[in-house]
């Protein structure tokens, strides 16, 4: 019985202790997606109270080029906000926002078939941030 | 636990019935004519019409959207929160605009800063590069009433 409590207790505190990773979302935060309309996506990432705002808003960069990556468009743009979407004024980089001591950021995101003013090239971007989430991965394999 | 304890207890519940109580979905009539906002920012979505805060309705048929009455301004925002270590922190943005039958919105609310927080709402407009333009009728919220 007291093995329960304890290993139970030991869950909790690894749960609480650890900063969310780059992952989809889950129980500590993570990544997701929303369809805004038929070109637009919008990424959002959510932190716990143990990673830095800033690192939310490099790993919901890096979603926004893993995600056109998948969808094999080499660049993306940007906006950081309907408003900028609406107006079509790219931005580099997701917003970022805390609430409560937890960090979220959002991007909307448009995938181009070439580059434009504001665009962000795919390869380039997976390639710079790829050792910052996710240590040991080579830029090679971040731009397969 | 005696009696000044169970009254202790009804009084909290009451008071946590009240504030339950507080804000109710919004009814629309059945002949009123209402537009579609997409909802693609964080928290429950709220709107304010002659003078009284609602939850907005959610659409019938549309994920992620919200249906609200249309030919007169609202106020329309958000009720985010972040619970965690025994506290809940919210925020409450709101915006007006005057919603026409036939269009369709997107509304986006989301953290600004260090506890700030946003409301933002756009048209549909498929002639545009992102299918989202400007709405020239958003205003700061035009309702005064409790939230």
């Amino acid at each position: 019985m007291k093995l329960k409590y304890v290993a139970a207790l030991a869950a909790c505190v690894g749960i609480a202790g650890c900063a969310t990773p780059y992952s989809s979302s889950g129980l500590t935060g993570g990544y997701s997606q929303q369809r805004v309309n038929e070109r637009i996506v919008k990424v959002n990432f959510f932190g716990n109270g143990y990673i830095a705002a800033d690192r939310v808003q490099t790993f919901a960069l890096y979603r926004c080029a893993e995600m056109a990556r998948e969808a094999k468009k080499p660049y993306f743009v940007l906006y950081d906000s309907l408003l900028a979407a609406a107006r079509d004024v790219p931005a580099s980089q997701p917003r970022v926002g805390t609430l409560g001591g937890k960090p979220m950021a959002f991007a909307l995101v448009k995938l181009e078939d070439g580059p434009r003013p504001g665009a962000q090239e795919v390869s380039a971007v997976l390639a710079e941030l790829a050792p910052q989430v996710q240590p040991g991965a080579n830029a090679a394999g971040a731009q397969r | 636990m005696n009696h000044r304890h169970y009254a202790k207890y009804a009084a909290t519940l009451i008071f946590a019935a009240i504030l339950q109580g507080c804000v109710t979905t919004y009814v629309a009539r059945p002949d009123e004519p209402m537009v579609t906002v997409h909802t693609v920012g964080f928290g429950q979505p709220q709107m304010c019409k002659d003078g009284k805060y609602y939850w907005a309705p959610r659409h019938k048929s549309v994920e992620n959207a919200i249906s609200i009455p249309a030919g007169e301004r609202i106020t329309l925002g958000a009720h985010l929160t972040s619970d965690g270590y025994q506290i809940v922190h919210y925020c409450r943005p709101f915006l007006s605009f005057q919603p026409k039958v036939g269009q369709t919105y997107f509304m986006n609310s989301a953290m600004s800063g260090d506890g700030r927080c946003g409301v933002e709402l756009v048209r549909e407009d498929s002639t545009s590069a992102t299918g989202l333009t400007v709405e020239h009728s958003v205003a700061p919220p035009s309702c005064h009433g409790p939230k």
